[in-house]
């Protein structure tokens, strides 16, 4: 009998430590899309579509300092021409 | 003739995913990361995508060979270097052990595999007991393989074996304190 | 004078060994028994655990039965690792008293007899750790379904933030991306949920679970080239001693056939293993058709690395 009760016990201790432990990296959070825009620090000005992703049209404020290359959605054609 | 798997996406170097990986890796934020390399998240999450993809294809083994040293010497990043979790005073001193004492990081692998043969989160076991993060252990593992690998290009074996028994040796050291701590194995009653 | 004693001294070492050596392995046996009693026990006990919390963790990768399982396996290992120190101590290295042929040919029967006992709990260990790891299922169709519904619930409450126009969503984005609004022509940023930014994740996970039929089928073919092989090899040993002209015929008749059957199997298996890729691509490509270009890439470089091996 007591030999029967020594894995029962083992393994009740076991998925109480499996359960009770820290993820390392935190938990895992669901989270909703979200739109929302980035304005220009400097001057205040959004992005338009034909003055690209890379720089303020406005005040040449540099939103990205790489250069862009053809990816999945974002394109090399977004990239500021007037830096 | 450069792999042109090798190329840059929106100027995001492997060197660069590789390190940004490490900093991660290490509890630094996206976001932070991201402010510093002077790029924005839609750019880092479609590099991200991409440099997978380039490892997934890449028949040569270059790409994946070269995201592990530059894993390893995220600290050298000319950007990201600077970007430091906060660590204690006792998780500093142990990672400068682990980078310099081959002993110490083989026993530190050692009892991180106990850790998880005894139901624990090893990376968490690591941070607990010995305040470094999974991204520093993970780097210092990219080194010793590479020096490892080094030596075994040069036909010396002896040091593969020495450390892999010392390793073995501490594993089982630490299975035993992590048995005592749960009351024992489930077969310590069955002796020859 | 000598050699007679020094043979009876033989005869009497022979006897001794002979009987140490059958008590050890009475010994040995009754070791093995009593931890495979424990390997049943044990997993018996942790299977029914092992499912309910595969099916109740809500983590999104199940860390907390992960941990289990692996402390689960931890034990199994332990136990065999305990088996195998005894094998090679008592067993490995019985001291021989000397090195005599008679003693020898003992020895390996021993050994023999001990080391196919110890294969059976390897066996058993094996099989019990292919059931834990059978605890674990993922439903990703589930995961992709809902992905899908929040896509068709979500796409088009979307709103520009710079002058409110709506924004509809004409694909599933996994990646941050920039959405240029159709009225003010301003770049949006879009951030997917959590859940859609695993898209690419899942969609190969899925495409591997809708097409492991195929991935088993191609992966039973060595086992029955093998067992073809073992059937040809039999006959061969049959047609040795073999005599009767029309006995050797048919054999001959029966190894031409099986061969053919192999060689067959043989020349199936690289077609076999590149119809599951495709398979598999297709569908992977059907859920994240957004990077098509690449998984052909991919497909084709798990090809070459096959017919390369």
């Amino acid at each position: 009998m007591e030999e029967q009760k020594k894995p029962l016990s083992l393994i009740e201790k076991m998925k109480q430590r499996a359960q009770q432990q820290k993820n390392y990296g935190g938990e895992y959070i669901e989270e909703a899309a979200k739109v929302n825009t980035r304005t220009c620090p400097n001057c205040g000005a959004g992005r338009a579509e034909n003055d690209g992703l890379t720089h303020c049209a406005y005040c040449s404020f540099e939103f990205l300092s790489v250069e862009l290359s053809d990816g999945i959605n974002i394109k090399k054609t977004d990239n500021s021409k007037n830096n | 003739m450069i792999n042109p798997l090798l190329e840059p996406i929106h100027g995001v170097s492997l060197q660069d995913y590789a390190a940004i990986s490490a900093k991660m890796a290490s509890g630094i934020d996206v976001k932070e990361i991201c402010k510093t390399l002077g790029i924005e998240q839609a750019v880092y999450e479609e590099a991200s995508a991409i440099w997978v993809t380039r490892m997934q294809e890449d028949t040569t083994w270059e790409v994946t060979t070269l995201f592990g040293q530059y894993f390893g010497e995220a600290d050298q990043h000319p950007k990201l270097s600077g970007l430091q979790v906060a660590m204690s005073e006792d998780g500093k001193a142990n990672l400068d052990k682990i980078k310099s004492d081959r002993y110490f990081y083989e026993e530190l692998c050692g009892a991180r595999q106990a850790a998880y043969n005894y139901g624990f989160d090893g990376a968490q076991w690591i941070q607990d007991n010995f305040g470094i993060t999974l991204g520093d252990f993970q780097g210092v593992a990219m080194k010793w393989s590479t020096e490892q690998k080094a030596e075994m290009d040069r036909g010396f074996y002896d040091n593969v074996h020495h450390f892999l028994a010392h390793q073995e040796a501490k594993q089982k050291e630490y299975e035993a304190k992590f048995a005592e701590e749960q009351g024992g194995n489930v077969a310590d009653d069955v002796e020859y | 004078m000598g050699f007679f004693s020094r043979k009876s001294n033989n005869n009497n070492q022979l006897a001794e060994a002979k009987k140490e050596m059958e008590e050890t392995k009475v010994r040995f046996f009754s070791f093995i028994e009593k931890l495979e009693q424990k390997v049943e026990e044990f997993s018996a006990s942790s299977l029914p655990e092992l499912t309910e919390m595969n099916q109740t963790d809500t983590d999104e990768y199940k860390r907390s039965y992960q941990r289990l399982k692996a402390a689960v396996i931890g034990q199994l290992d332990n136990m065999q690792q305990k088996a195998l120190e005894v094998k090679n101590e008592k067993i490995k290295n019985f001291e021989l008293a000397d090195d005599s042929h008679e003693l020898n040919d003992l020895y390996y029967d021993f050994r023999n007899e001990c080391y196919e006992r110890y294969n059976k709990l390897e066996e058993l260990i094996d099989q019990s750790k292919e059931q834990i790891n059978d605890t674990h299922s993922e439903n990703y169709e589930t995961k992709y379904q809902s992905i899908l519904d929040e896509f068709e619930a979500t796409k088009n409450n979307f709103h520009c933030s710079q002058c409110s126009s709506p924004i509809e969503l004409t694909k599933i984005f996994f990646t941050i991306t920039y959405i240029t609004c159709p009225s003010c022509q301003t770049k949006n940023t879009f951030e997917p949920s959590t859940q859609a930014k695993q898209l690419e994740h899942i969609g190969r996970s899925l495409a591997e679970q809708r097409t492991k039929h195929l991935l088993k089928e191609f992966e039973a073919m060595p086992e029955k080239a093998h067992e073809l092989y073992l059937q040809i090899h039999d006959l061969e040993l049959d047609l040795i001693n073999e005599k009767n002209k029309t006995v050797i015929e048919k054999t001959n008749n029966k190894i031409k056939k099986l061969e053919k059957e192999k060689q067959f199997l043989e020349e199936q298996q690289p077609i076999k293993y590149q119809q599951y890729l495709r398979a598999m691509f297709d569908e992977w490509n059907k859920i994240n058709p957004a990077l098509t270009e690449e998984h052909e890439r991919f497909y084709n470089r798990l090809l070459t690395d096959y017919n390369n091996n």
